[in-house]
């Protein structure tokens, strides 16, 4: 790594001010899981780091009630993974936390990190987006809401002005909506996966009223599948209807390629496990693999 | 506490290595605190192929704490030649091209070294690196072994007229007639991938330099320390007294650690320049571009059989990805084609091998050494006999194997040294006997079919395996009791994890009756023993072990006619028990070991008790004249996912046959360790680059190694057919585990999936590559 | 010469209190082995996927080789040398490994008996699948995983003994 300067702010205040607009060579650094992997392998040569470490303790918190939960954007992820609340609210979250990475990473990444880094192969943003998360987002003007759906612009790319920092993330409860996140990973379960889909949906044992869609890992932003969603919407649920919506989905994305698969690869992942998520979420269950 | 009673060989006894490891006061390279030693990074190449112009080093030189930045020509007064020595000699090479310590004017590869940063810190050099400007002229690169024997082909290296560096054949018997009289021909071509050795722990080299005594000290994590020294002296042009090579605590070999690699000679040559200590840490992503491991092969291949199935033949043409250069001779071929044979009568054979140039990081031997893709093909084109003769897959091999009572069984294969390659012992029928048996092969139609009703895909696969170990010509080993009592071995065998240092331990108490706290091992130090090798060819247990164990008899026997002399009692009344010769059957007349030591080595002016030679010691250097063959068979479940191509394994069982077991716990752990590299070979391990010859996969997230999740559990049975050929009846059982892995998994994927008509050649069997196979056979 | 910001921080490690100048650009990696000395965390790949070098950092595993030596400033870190409950003693887990052959070239040792200590505090009593999955982010390249899993299964039944 280069040398860099190094500034550790004790408010959010003032960590917004040490950001510039102007300058992409002062970043903010949270848990830091993905931003070191990058300085160490020379992608990202900051000048200035903003350390967030040291903000108020109130931006680490998790409070619950009926409306849902409000996680502070400095929580880890082993934290909301340890949380009594968040199973009671959102149990996607707490079993997709299960298979996100390993234990060493989620003990020190942040929900407010993994959002604001733009990652495609994570697998919060995904499930977020299906639980219909919003962010409070604070900048040198203040504060503005936003949902997470509207958060990611492209490969590695967000939304957020290079002075604007995520202080909350806000789940609404799941309360009676089933979910379920299917991940394919090609090498071990806490590999990167090749496609994660996550599934929210509201409906009985047959008939879905109404769900959300969403892809990752495959795509170069988490997608919301509106094609699919649209052709599953106040439908009972057959084979052929989940093979259509699996079809139906690859219109919605916008595919990469890796080492963990060609383009059309991932498509026919998306077929199938477009199935899969629908199906498993209906029938309570989780995925991985 | 003394271990007493019956023979120790075949116990599972605990590992003397563990402790300081468990307690994190292990010593390996990095760990090693070098005073005053200054930290070297390497600027290496960007570019697959390219005429180097030149280097600016001026800004680099100018970062305060750089001390030098050194190119070839800096290097080249300290060096004997513009070349590495590596003298492992074949009349199949056709160019010699030995390594080059710093590129000299072209680069042959992504990430070989160009120069050499040396500086006060680690982060400095690398900080230095930054600023140095390379002047290149990028040249087209050989980046396909096939492609680059073709007519018109980019050659490789300007300095060889093309790019067939070496070529060989194995040819026997009658091919024409066997394939005229055939009932079925099978043709077949495989491109067989395998990669690194991937050991955790990376390469490294601390240089001290010793201005009192003027010698040069090597610390590697080397698996070859004598080999080392030896190409040293030749490169350095300095006397063999003036240089040690000493290898620390290593964290796994698998092969790159056997190579000599540049750096191990630039090091020395900069220590020598500039009279300072040096230290060099690979990091993962150098490990990635610059150690050597394997690679491609294309194996374009037909087989004949009768009616019965039973082998008339095999013909083909074998291409091999050599790499830019050559670093270890030319056998990792050689070893595939000659092993495709394995517990099978091949009544006739050829085989043409072509070593292409490439502009790839050169390729060397890992764990298996290319035995895993020659296996593969056989038993592959066996599973496609079963197939086409409409015959079991146990059948076929039953058909065509070596029976017991052929042993010894001289094969028609000539090896490396001119010698028949011929079997010594085993019961290759009985062994695969067993493991249909423990995998509940004939139960298994009935499970498979219970489970494809449940909506999945199951299927059992089988393979079969020889492998020569123990490769000679010798190794050393020396025994000393010193009058303090303590016991001291001394080795040209070397460590990297296998438990050398228990097994000789363990082989020591045997023999002398001692507590395994009493005896320290010095293994892998050019300074403890003057010849040796080390760590390859699955060998030491056969090569040193039989060596220490000699050796202690001979100690034992010195010890009790030392003691026959001090007590004044007859030899045949005497025993070793305990650490004391004693008086058979009265423990309290007796002298202790560190007793008869002591009184042999000599007192000024007095006599040796009984005329003796002086030191209670022995030295052997335990001759292997012949390979001794350990075999085995695995068996494999797996899962297969038709829809995505996702592969599961479920269980796995090995026979495995390696002679005399002398711990079986570390047998265990060596068989499942090199059971995982096998995992790895089949299902994850790639390493891509792409057309330019860049590298695509220099991390672990994109190039994935086989974990606890990937593994399924692991069955090890063990039968022993003690080897004729050494006196403990030992062979070799590190890689053998690798080699038959790659078959038995893709038999158990054929299987699974054979409703679907797949045919698997390629590897890695990737679930993308898996999916398009079943659409292609759909 | 180093051209960079410094800090001084104070670490807690095994138990000790170190306050030390750093340049931030350091990682707890190497504060640890070259500040410290204390070799016995490992870098196997230092992108954090090898895990050699997982510390426990206030009891929860972390990777050392990504974290900066300020970012555990005030905090408790415990390294694979304070596992053991003195010179002459192993802990219940490395007496494990001991027996079950958990290990060979030890290199990836440190990084999973931190893993495990974490993951046994959580999960006294884990299936093989649940310690399969727990270790599934720890490369090991010599052993097959198989002693180890056998090790960490055992040492869950020894910890509880000791606790009973």
């Amino acid at each position: 790594m280069i040398p860099f300067d190094l500034a550790e702010p004790t408010s959010l205040a003032a960590a917004i001010k040490l950001l510039n607009p102007d300058d992409p060579t002062i970043r903010p650094i949270a848990g830091g899981t993905a931003l070191m992997l990058m300085m160490k392998s020379g992608v990202f040569n900051p000048e200035k780091l903003i350390s967030l470490r040291k903000i108020e303790g109130k931006f680490s918190t998790i409070a619950a009630d009926t409306d849902g939960l409000r996680i502070g954007a400095m929580t880890t992820l082993g934290a909301l993974e340890r949380s009594k609340d968040v199973p009671k609210y959102a149990p996607l979250i707490t079993r997709t936390l299960r298979t996100l990475s390993n234990v060493r990473v989620r003990n020190v990444a942040t929900i407010g990190g993994a959002l604001a880094h733009g990652d495609p192969h994570m697998d919060l943003p995904p499930v977020l987006m299906a639980l219909g998360a919003t962010l409070t987002i604070i900048g040198p003007g203040g504060e503005r809401k936003l949902p997470v759906e509207e958060l990611f612009a492209g490969y590695y790319e967000t939304v957020l002005e290079k002075n604007e920092l995520i202080s909350e993330v806000h789940v609404p409860a799941q309360g009676s909506k089933k979910g379920a996140y299917f991940k394919v990973t090609t090498g071990s379960a806490d590999d990167w996966p090749a496609l994660g889909v996550a599934a929210v949906i509201e409906g009985d044992a047959k008939l879905i009223k109404s769900l959300r869609l969403v892809a990752s890992a495959a795509t170069d932003k988490a997608t919301r599948l509106k094609s699919a969603e649209a052709l599953l919407s106040g439908k009972t649920v057959t084979d052929d209807l989940l093979r259509q919506a699996g079809d139906a989905a690859i219109a919605d994305c916008e595919f990469i390629a890796d080492v963990r698969g060609s383009v059309p690869y991932k498509r026919e992942l998306m077929k199938v496990y477009v199935r899969r998520a629908v199906r498993g979420a209906m029938d309570g269950m989780d995925g991985a693999h | 506490m003394a271990p007493t009673g019956p023979s120790l060989i075949g116990r599972r006894m605990i590992r003397v290595e563990d402790g300081p490891l468990l307690r994190g006061r292990g010593r390996f390279i990095d760990d090693l605190d070098i005073p005053g030693a200054l930290h070297v990074a390497f600027l290496r190449s960007p570019v697959a192929h390219g005429r180097l112009k030149d280097i600016d080093a001026s800004a680099a030189k100018a970062l305060p704490g750089v001390h030098a930045v050194l190119s070839f020509a800096d290097l080249r007064p300290v060096l004997t030649g513009d070349r590495i020595p590596q003298a492992l000699p074949s009349g199949a090479i056709r160019f010699d091209v030995d390594p080059i310590v710093l590129a000299k004017d072209e680069v042959t590869y992504v990430g070989e070294p160009v120069a050499m940063v040396v500086a006060d810190s680690r982060r400095v050099a690398e900080d230095a690196l930054a600023l140095i400007a390379l002047d290149l002229d990028e040249l087209p690169a050989v980046t396909d072994p096939v492609a680059g024997l073709e007519y018109g082909a980019p050659k490789a290296r300007l300095d060889c007229p093309d790019n067939l560096v070496a070529r060989q054949s194995i040819d026997y018997g009658d091919i024409d007639g066997a394939f005229a009289k055939a009932a079925h021909r099978i043709k077949a071509r495989f491109r067989l991938h395998k990669g690194g050795g991937h050991s955790i722990e990376t390469r490294g080299i601390a240089v001290r330099i010793d201005p009192v005594d003027d010698t040069l000290t090597i610390h590697a994590n080397t698996q070859l320390p004598h080999r080392a020294k030896q190409i040293l002296v030749a490169a350095l042009g300095i006397g063999e007294q003036r240089i040690r090579v000493v290898a620390p605590d290593t964290g796994g070999g698998f092969g790159p650690k056997a190579a000599f690699h540049p750096e191990e000679l630039a090091l020395p040559a900069a220590a020598l320049l500039l009279r300072r200590p040096l230290k060099w840490i690979e990091d993962r992503r150098e490990n990635f571009v610059a150690a050597v491991g394997e690679r491609d092969q294309d194996w374009d291949m037909e087989m004949a059989v009768d009616a019965g199935g039973r082998m008339l033949g095999l013909r083909g043409r074998l291409c091999h990805d050599h790499g830019s250069c050559t670093p270890y001779g030319v056998a990792l071929a050689y070893n595939a084609g000659t092993n495709v044979i394995g517990p099978y009568v091949l009544p006739t054979y050829r085989l043409d091998i072509n070593w292409c140039l490439t502009n790839f990081v050169p390729c060397a031997p890992t764990r298996g050494a290319g035995r895993p893709q020659g296996m593969y093909v056989m038993e592959r084109l066996l599973d496609a006999v079963a197939e086409t003769v409409g015959i079991a897959r146990d059948e076929v091999r039953r058909r065509n194997m070596i029976q017991p009572t052929q042993m010894p069984y001289a094969t028609p294969i000539k090896q490396r040294d001119g010698s028949t390659m011929t079997y010594d012992s085993g019961d290759y029928p009985e062994c695969q006997r067993r493991a249909l048996e423990a995998g509940g092969w004939a139960d298994f139609p009935a499970r498979q079919a219970a489970a494809r009703k449940a909506g999945r895909y199951i299927g059992l696969g089988l393979a079969n395996y020889v492998e020569a170990t123990g490769r000679g010509p010798f190794e050393s080993a020396g025994l000393r009791v010193g009058a303090s009592g303590k016991i001291v071995i001394t080795t040209g065998a070397s460590a990297q994890g296998q438990g050398t240092k228990s097994m000789l331990v363990q082989l020591a108490c045997d023999v002398l009756g001692v507590a395994p706290e009493s005896i320290e091992v010095i293994a892998g130090d050019t300074a403890g023993i003057a010849l040796g090798f080390g760590a390859f060819a699955s060998r030491q247990a056969v090569t040193a072990g039989n060596a220490v164990h000699q050796a202690a008899i001979a100690v034992r026997e010195k010890a009790i006619q030392t003691a026959a002399e001090m007590m004044e009692a007859s030899a045949e009344d005497l025993e070793l028990k305990d650490g004391a010769v004693q008086v058979k059957g009265v423990p309290h007349m007796k002298r202790t070991l560190a007793q008869i030591a002591h009184a042999i080595a000599g007192v000024p002016g007095f006599a040796l008790p009984g005329g003796v030679t002086p030191g209670l010691a022995a030295s052997i250097d335990f001759p292997a004249p012949a390979l001794t063959y350990c075999n085995g068979t695995h068996i494999c479940e797996a899962e297969a996912d038709p829809e995505t191509g996702m592969v599961r394994l479920l269980r796995y069982i090995v026979v495995h046959d390696s002679g005399r077991i002398i711990n079986p716990m570390i047998v265990d752990g060596q068989v499942t360790g090199a059971v995982a590299h096998g995992i790895g070979a089949t299902l994850y391990e790639w390493m891509r680059f792409d057309s330019q010859g860049q590298p695509q996969t220099v991390t672990y997230g994109d190039y994935i190694l086989p974990s606890s999740d990937t593994v399924p559990p692991i069955e090890v049975i063990h039968m022993e057919s003690p080897t004729p050929l050494n006196p403990l009846g030992v062979k070799g059982a590190a890689e053998s585990g690798t080699i038959a892995a790659p078959a038995a998994i893709v038999s158990a994927v054929e299987d699974a999936l054979h409703s679907f008509g797949v045919r698997i050649r390629n590897l890695p069997l990737t679930p993308e590559r898996l999916l398009a196979s079943i659409q292609a056979a759909g | 010469m180093e051209m960079t910001d410094k800090r001084t921080i104070t670490v807690s490690v095994n138990g000790t209190k170190h306050t030390k100048e750093v340049p931030v650009r350091i990682t707890l990696a190497d504060f640890i082995r070259y500040e410290l000395g204390l070799t016995g965390t490992h870098l196997g790949c230092e992108h954090g996927v090898c895990g050699a070098c997982t510390i426990l950092l206030d009891g929860r595993s972390a990777r050392s080789c990504l974290m900066l030596a300020v970012q555990a400033d005030g905090h408790e870190v415990l390294t694979v040398e304070g596992i053991a409950p003195g010179p002459d003693a192993l802990h219940p887990l490395q007496e494990a490994f001991r027996d079950n052959h958990g290990l060979q070239c030890g290199f990836c040792t440190p990084g999973m008996l931190t893993t495990l200590l974490e993951f046994l505090g959580d999960n006294p009593d884990p299936t093989e699948q649940e310690v399969r999955v727990a270790i599934s982010g720890n490369l090991c390249r010599c052993t097959g995983y198989q002693g180890i899993v056998l090790a960490a299964l055992d040492a869950a039944k020894r910890m509880k003994a000791g606790r009973a």
